[in-house]
């Protein structure tokens, strides 16, 4: 028997060709009993490795293939735990002690943390191997003998598998050498990929990582396709010539045992002089007579449910460590929001970790937390994105450099990304391979070949021969991770060093990650706790400080939740910049929906999701909602838990509710059984389910014909579902930004434009919209205007931030001379500031100094024959037309302070009779009519019939379109609505409720650079 | 060293490697395998793996010649002067 102890899984970035499930399924079918996971200079597949080897009866021997400073290769194997922590601390110091990207490690680092590893000699680039290639058998025996004396009977000289040139003479010396210093040997496969025939992905992804196309010659690339894990009798043809090596390989897996020890509960211990659960109490029944003021038993009984749970779990600290984070960011004036199922906890409102009321909105704690799930708890939080990393930054402070860390993510091979770097290796030309991957949208690399047939507007690919081996290559290396990256919010927090758990590397911008993502860190014991940046919050914060400027009473917190104007305001489908609410989609929800209630606006962030669209729930909800159709339950008991939503399944929290009313079963248990089915991979395990429900509701006193019906409902659904607290939270925020929209537009709009990019819609867009509501836009003023867009009395001032190249220096230059006093020219301004000439060129185009200066062609001429300081006085010449001074505002400001590109092309557009979007209201519901305008976010969501529908929106100069393309139409105008910027769609007019769209029928590109002459590119 | 890339005729020992190789004027037994390697070949241009054998003969010259699994063909690379 034989067993691999040198094996690289796709962690390997750019070199392991096989995921790892294959490669232990395909050591499962070879009948190995242990596997060994030798990764790059990382561990990041450990805990994946250690859960699919145990699975299948593998014993998992964790190790790391490190990088020697010079650059050579050394294996080592954990013999535990122990021995597993130095590899952390091995990995960790080769990464932190050089540059990012470059690891190695010293001989004397190794020696250091030498404890509990067996050390193998590596590969062909091992020291003593590449010696040996190169004819020193000198150096190879000084370094052999070092590595004996370091580790004495954990050193064995690794045998390379010997199908490249000279591999027969290297073993033959290596055994030499080990006969000389009595050092035993061992076989190795130096295993790639799990079968020969994934040999052309481990050359592409050579071939990738070098830079090289596949006609290049490259040493780094595999030679042949022997890498892959080769069978015991395979290997021991291999090395018939050495048996001993062989048997040394079993020798070896069985001195090793798995080190890695999960479910354990690592969380830091928060610093308290009491006892961690004690302090926690305390805090709840203070945070709950601040909430409630008199404590009702409901409430009381439900915060003692919840603590003894937590306390159960032993999970105080973790509560603690998030409640003491919210107080830091109350106490610096930080915004923030609790989000998830963290909103299903009293507790956590009691904390002020959230803002929904559980108990009030009779959401149940086990959906967060339960001893049945007994799993760690995860809480996240969103942050003013401007502070986000002010709060990092206290917990790294807090805790310790040694014991946090941010959790890492895997970049993988999407469709685009695969497209681009793929074709690179076959040759294609970079032009064509970026044109290529923007036609595709957002898919999985092997889902390429598939979106031919299905997007009309790929079709013409399919007959082309020379895309054939991409589209194949590509879905080879589909899921593959390319590199480590930094997950946006998570941070781990550990109560032992870090190091002891996970090796850490630096991220891009500095931080350092640890080397498991989150699920793995959870895995592993460890707390994560997830701090976001949400820039609506910043936006909220701006939007409120600007309003208590001129209203001292304004208070964000008690935002009334009924407030008549913002519900008719979105009933009107009037939520362009309202969190949650601006897609179109929800635009036409709401227009449709008339809410009445903040009830409705949660059920609406839940809505309008996969799930409840696939599954047909958004037309019922609607009708019940508006008293169309009658609401009917399967089961007087699905009543109380339903009547919220009409009937219609929309939470998670309903499901667990249903199984408890229904079943019997305990809430743990019945949030068991939502994960369950929320992630079932056969039709079998569904039905195994389906039995044990029907069976307990029948001894729960439901008939079986209604409870297999009542299991269908949830079944189907509770894989979609949405938390009910997650919706709740995000359902308040998006009710009070409406709130802020609707009554405070001039604020609310200036905060917004202040944090783009954000949200669905453009900034032009958003500057329409607040024009709309009556907000008139001041252009850029070089004497007015600020770093920011300012909000007046129904006005909004741009800034001169917005103006393109304007970096922070040249703003605080313009800011520090108008102090003494407004400029009176343009001469005066570059006597008074030194910016670079095309930023004044920029200011001039924007018409910056329109108010000095009328005409923008004369001062660019003046600026242009000026020597800096001492300008020539402005010429008599005809300036830029209108519609030219429209074009460089729009393209060096992103938005203009009015007009519109459609607006220029309406005389023309008129003439064929296609309508403004102002014309349309006074239209018929069924009426045909053309329109026009710039087309936003197309796009194709899931549908409940699974046939393709793409959504559109167009802007003119009066407002924005909703256009629906169903499939028959899309298949032939398809190829149009994702690549040209502006369309003449002709349709028929759909009104619903409120709201109004267009059924496109026809669709036709509308060129832009028809109506007037081109604007010429701005000088310099 | 020359290159050369002929195609020859090769037999094989029991434990199926190269014992003697020929082309038509010259024949040459195998004395000593030196080295034997495989090469994956322009694989995405559809061409097949190779064996590649370096070898001394017993009138002491030493080839480079290789199998093309892909053709069942064997052909001389190398002579080495």
């Amino acid at each position: 028997m034989f067993v691999h102890l040198h094996v690289h899984s796709p962690f390997s970035f750019l070199d392991g060709a096989s995921p790892l499930e294959r490669l232990i399924d395909r050591a499962a079918e070879l009948g190995m009993e242990a596997l060994a996971l030798t990764d790059h200079d990382n561990v990041c597949g450990a805990v994946r490795f250690h859960r699919l080897a145990q699975g299948k009866g593998i014993k998992p021997i964790q190790g790391v293939e490190i990088t020697l400073a010079g650059g050579g290769h050394l294996t080592l194997l954990a013999k535990g735990p122990g021995g597993y922590g130095n590899i952390c601390r091995l990995i960790t110091k080769a990464h932190l002690d050089n540059p990012r990207g470059t690891p190695q490690i010293t001989p004397e680092d190794l020696a250091r943390h030498k404890d509990g590893l067996i050390v193998l000699s590596g590969c062909r680039r091992g020291p003593i191997a590449s010696s040996l290639l190169q004819g020193d058998y000198d150096g190879a025996r000084e370094l052999a003998e070092w590595y004996k004396r370091t580790w004495g009977q954990d050193f064995y000289l690794e045998l390379p598998p010997p199908h490249l040139p000279g591999g027969r003479r290297l073993n033959r010396l290596l055994a030499e050498l080990g006969d000389v210093l009595a050092i035993p040997l061992v076989a190795a496969g130096n295993v790639h990929y799990a079968e020969k025939a994934d040999y052309p992905v481990c050359d592409l992804l050579a071939c990738l990582r070098t830079g090289t196309t596949l006609e290049d010659v490259h040493p780094l690339r595999p030679l042949n396709g022997e890498d892959y894990l080769k069978s015991s009798r395979e290997m021991e043809t291999l090395f018939a010539d050495y048996p001993g090596a062989l048997e040394n390989s079993c020798k070896i897996a069985a001195a090793c045992e798995p080190a890695l020890d999960l479910g354990r509960n690592l969380f830091p211990r928060y610093p308290t002089e009491e006892k961690a659960s004690h302090l926690l109490r305390r805090l709840v029944w203070d945070g709950a007579h601040q909430r409630y003021g008199s404590l009702s038993t409901g409430v009381r009984e439900r915060l003692e449910h919840e603590l003894a749970i937590i306390e159960q779990l032993d999970v105080a600290d973790y509560f603690l460590v998030v409640w003491d984070v919210v107080r830091f960011a109350n106490a610096k004036g930080i915004r923030y929001a609790g989000r998830g199922s963290a909103a299903d906890s009293a507790v956590a409102y009691c904390l002020g970790i959230t803002e929904v009321d559980a108990i009030a909105r009779g959401l149940l704690f086990e959906r967060f937390l339960s001893l049945e799930r007994a799993q760690k708890p995860d809480i996240d939080i969103d942050f003013d994105a401007r502070y986000r990393d002010l709060v990092a930054d206290y917990v790294y402070d807090k805790y310790g450099a040694e014991h946090v860390a941010s959790v890492c993510t895997f970049n993988t091979f999407r469709a685009r990304s695969a497209i681009r770097e793929v074709g690179k290796a076959l040759g294609f030309a970079p032009e064509e391979l970026d044109a290529l991957a923007k036609r595709f949208p957002h898919i999985p690399a092997d889902a390429i070949e598939p979106a031919l047939d299905h997007f009309p507007e790929l079709s013409f690919l399919k007959g082309e021969r020379r895309y054939r081996l991409l589209w194949r290559l590509c879905a080879a290396v589909a899921g593959l991770p390319r590199f480590i990256g930094t997950h946006l919010g998570g941070l781990v927090i550990s109560g032992v060093p870090l190091v002891e758990i996970t090796p850490l590397q630096q991220a891009a911008k500095g931080a350092l990650i640890a080397q498991f993502d989150k699920d793995d860190i959870e895995d592993l014991g460890l707390l994560k706790l997830d701090l976001l940046s949400l820039r609506t919050l910043s936006v909220v914060e701006d939007a409120v400080a600007a309003i208590s400027r001129a209203d001292d009473d304004f208070s964000y917190l008690h935002i009334p939740l009924d407030d008549e104007e913002t519900y008719q305001m979105l009933g009107r489908g009037e939520t362009i910049g309202v969190f949650q609410l601006e897609s179109p989609a929800q635009r036409a929800l709401q227009a449709r929906l008339g809410a009445k209630g903040i009830e409705d606006i949660v059920a609406s962030v839940a809505l309008i999701r996969p799930g409840p669209i696939k599954g047909d729930m958004v037309e019922p909800f609607i009708a019940r909602r508006q008293g169309k159709e009658e609401t009917e339950y399967l089961h007087p008991r699905l009543e109380p838990i339903l009547a919220k939503t009409y009937g219609v399944i929309l939470f998670q929290e309903q499901v667990l509710e249903i199984a408890i009313a229904v079943g019997g079963f305990s809430p743990g248990e019945a949030d068991n059984l939502r994960k369950v089915l929320s992630s079932l991979r056969s039709q079998r395990e569904l039905d195994a389910l389906g039995r044990q429900f029907i069976a307990r509701a029948q001894t729960n006193g439901i008939d079986a014909q209604r409870a297999e019906a009542i299991f269908s409902l949830i079944a189907g659904y509770a894989g979609y579902g949405f938390c009910e607290a997650h919706a709740a939270a995000f359902g308040t925020t998006a009710y009070k930004t409406a709130y802020l929209a609707a009554h405070y537009p001039a604020e609310f709009f200036a905060a917004l434009l202040n944090h783009q990019p954000m949200g669905f819609y453009p900034p032009q867009t958003i500057r329409l919209e607040a024009s709309r509501r009556g907000i008139t836009f001041l252009p850029v003023d070089i004497n007015e205007s600020g770093p920011d867009y300012l909000p007046g009395e129904g006005t909004i001032r741009i800034s001169l931030g917005q103006v393109k190249d304007m970096g922070a220096q040249h703003l605080e230059a313009i800011l520090k001379a108008r102090e003494a006093g407004p400029f009176a020219g343009l001469e005066d301004f570059c006597r008074r500031v030194r910016l670079p000439r095309n930023i004044i060129a920029n200011l001039i185009l924007v018409g910056a100094f329109d108010g000095l200066h009328p005409n923008r062609r004369a001062l660019l001429w003046q600026l242009g024959r000026g020597d800096g300081t001492e300008l020539l006085p402005p010429p008599q010449i005809e300036d830029f037309s209108p519609y030219q001074k429209f074009l460089y505002e729009y393209s060096l400001l992103g938005l203009t302070a009015g007009g519109h590109l459609i607006g220029f092309l309406r005389p023309k557009l008129g003439q064929r009779g296609i309508l403004a979007r102002a014309q349309l209201d006074s239209l018929p519901d069924g009426k045909k009519v053309q329109v026009a305008g710039l087309v936003i976010r197309p796009h194709r969501p899931p549908t409940k019939s699974g046939r393709t529908v793409v959504f559109l929106t167009l802007e003119d100069e009066t407002g924005i379109i909703d256009v629906t393309v169903f499939e028959n139409v899309y298949r032939r105008f398809g190829h149009l609505l994702f690549s040209h910027p502006a369309l003449i769609i002709e349709g028929t007019l759909q009104k619903r409720g409120a709201g109004l769209g267009i059924i496109a029928r026809r669709a036709e590109s509308l060129p832009l650079g028809d109506a007037r002459s081109p604007a010429p590119s701005p000088p310099g | 060293m020359k290159v050369r890339q002929r195609q020859i005729e090769v037999l094989l020992d029991q434990q199926g490697e190269p014992a003697s190789f020929s082309w038509p004027g010259q024949r040459e037994v195998v004395a000593e395998i030196i080295d034997k390697w495989w090469e994956g070949g322009r694989w995405w241009a559809g061409e097949g793996e190779m064996i590649v054998y370096r070898l001394l003969t017993r009138r002491g010259g030493l080839y480079e010649i290789h199998f093309h699994s892909g053709e069942g063909t064997w052909w001389l690379d190398r002579v080495f002067d």
